[in-house]
């Protein structure tokens, strides 16, 4: 078996297995831990409680208008990543053609040169987060080697992306193999770090915008 | 005496004459037993963004960083990513989690007392929605457990259990009551049965 078959072969397999594994324990662990009941009297009626709960999913899309001056730069830094990430992740054809076979649908992709376009921007701005991540006091203070890992493991997904699609430094088939091994090991990896926020971001906003709508807050 | 009082008697000793071992297993076995599904989901979701100091006073008067809120309860989300978390068996079989030690929870009673005022601005500001707040809150209550409480607060919460008042004054806070009430021509409802208000 040459690289390229073991790269979408059994270590996409594995890659999957655990990925999916390692997502709904990480869900399941903390959910098994007991629920603390609330003794609190509710301010706010069921629907109130529950309605806190999808504004707070909106509302915390958005900086906070009194927190705007200081967190907007870096906000705007985040959204455009990760848009560009969604952009290159789910509208490539090649991608689409490959989540089609796992999924059982297709949808239109943008042409390549856009694609190769974004992707170079996405990566410019990757540059610039891990550039914030060790410039900026707070930021390098609070990260760890999930941070890092995570950023390392992306971008490695990035460049390995662009070089196959770009044809430079191998033959296609060694630059696709290894660009599909970066997706293995970022899979693997997905369910122990801060990747897992995927999964947590929406949930998160909900259940403590509820929370607060409990206790007659608004979030 | 209730389980509650005895831990406050034990606790008001100074923490100087508890060994360090024990403040830590005091702290973590407070906290880790505190931590419900919902604390640990609050803990699982930071991405250490950083965006909660923007929020915080103590941040923006200073600019250090140590005063990040999400930072002051950096020792207790070590501890429940160690013992609680999904993944704790790794964390400890390959170390990735180091032991909350003493010297750290010294250094965080600053963090936790002294430069946190409980306004929840940092809860209103994260883009996960975390209620930092909330953590602080859990992470003091560990603190007063391992006896690493400033010690006014255990003076103040043993005076309100011996007297039902936290402050000392000249006569008891029964009659303080009683006669506030008949100067001001208020009825002052007390020791009512299942009252919905505490006073």
């Amino acid at each position: 078996m040459d690289l390229l078959g073991f790269a979408r072969g059994p270590a996409l397999k594995v890659a999957l297995v655990i990925f999916i594994l390692g997502v709904v324990w990480r869900i399941v662990g903390f959910a098994l831990l007991r629920i603390r009941r609330d003794l609190n009297k509710p301010r706010a009626s069921v629907f109130k409680f529950l309605t806190g709960g999808v504004i707070a999913v909106g509302t915390r899309s958005w900086p906070h208008p009194e927190f705007i001056a200081r967190t907007g730069p870096g906000e705007a830094l985040g959204y455009s990543y990760h848009l560009g990430l969604f952009a290159v992740v789910l509208l490539f054809t090649p991608h689409i053609i490959f989540l089609g076979s796992l999924f059982g649908i297709i949808w239109p992709g943008l042409p390549s040169s856009v694609i190769t376009v974004i992707s170079v921007l996405t990566l410019t701005l990757f540059l610039a987060v891990l550039f914030r991540r060790v410039t900026n006091p707070v930021m390098r203070m609070l990260s760890n080697f999930d941070d890092y890992f995570s950023w390392f493991i992306t971008m490695a997904v990035l460049v390995t992306g662009l070089a196959a699609t770009a044809h430079v430094g191998a033959r296609y088939e060694t630059l696709l193999a290894w660009h599909i091994l970066s997706v293995d090991v970022l899979l693997i990896w997905f369910p122990f770090g801060k990747l897992m926020h995927a999964f947590y971001i929406f949930p998160s906003r909900a259940i403590n915008g509820a929370v607060l709508a409990r206790k007659g807050a608004t979030s | 005496m209730s389980d509650t009082a005895g831990a406050l008697v034990a606790n008001l000793a100074p923490a100087q004459a508890r060994t360090p071992e024990a403040r830590v297993a005091g702290a973590m076995k407070g906290f880790v037993q505190e931590v419900g599904a919902l604390s640990a989901f609050r803990l699982e979701s930071c991405i250490h963004c950083g965006i909660c100091a923007d929020a915080c006073h103590f941040y923006i008067a200073t600019e250090d960083p140590q005063y990040t809120p999400i930072w002051k309860v950096e020792p207790f989300k070590q501890a429940y990513k160690r013992e609680a978390s999904p993944f704790a068996p790794l964390f400890k079989l390959f170390g990735l989690k180091r032991e909350v030690t003493a010297d750290q929870l010294e250094h965080w009673q600053h963090l936790l007392f002294d430069s946190c005022n409980m306004c929840g601005r940092c809860s209103l500001i994260c883009p996960m929605g975390i209620d930092v707040a909330a953590l602080i809150e859990q992470a003091r209550h560990a603190m007063f457990d391992a006896g690493l409480a400033p010690k006014e607060l255990y003076q103040k919460a043993a005076h309100q259990r011996d007297t039902g008042q936290p402050e000392p004054s000249a006569e008891p806070y029964l009659d303080q009551l009683l006669g506030i009430g008949k100067r001001f021509g208020v009825d002052i409802p007390l020791d009512n049965p299942e009252a919905e208000i505490m006073l």
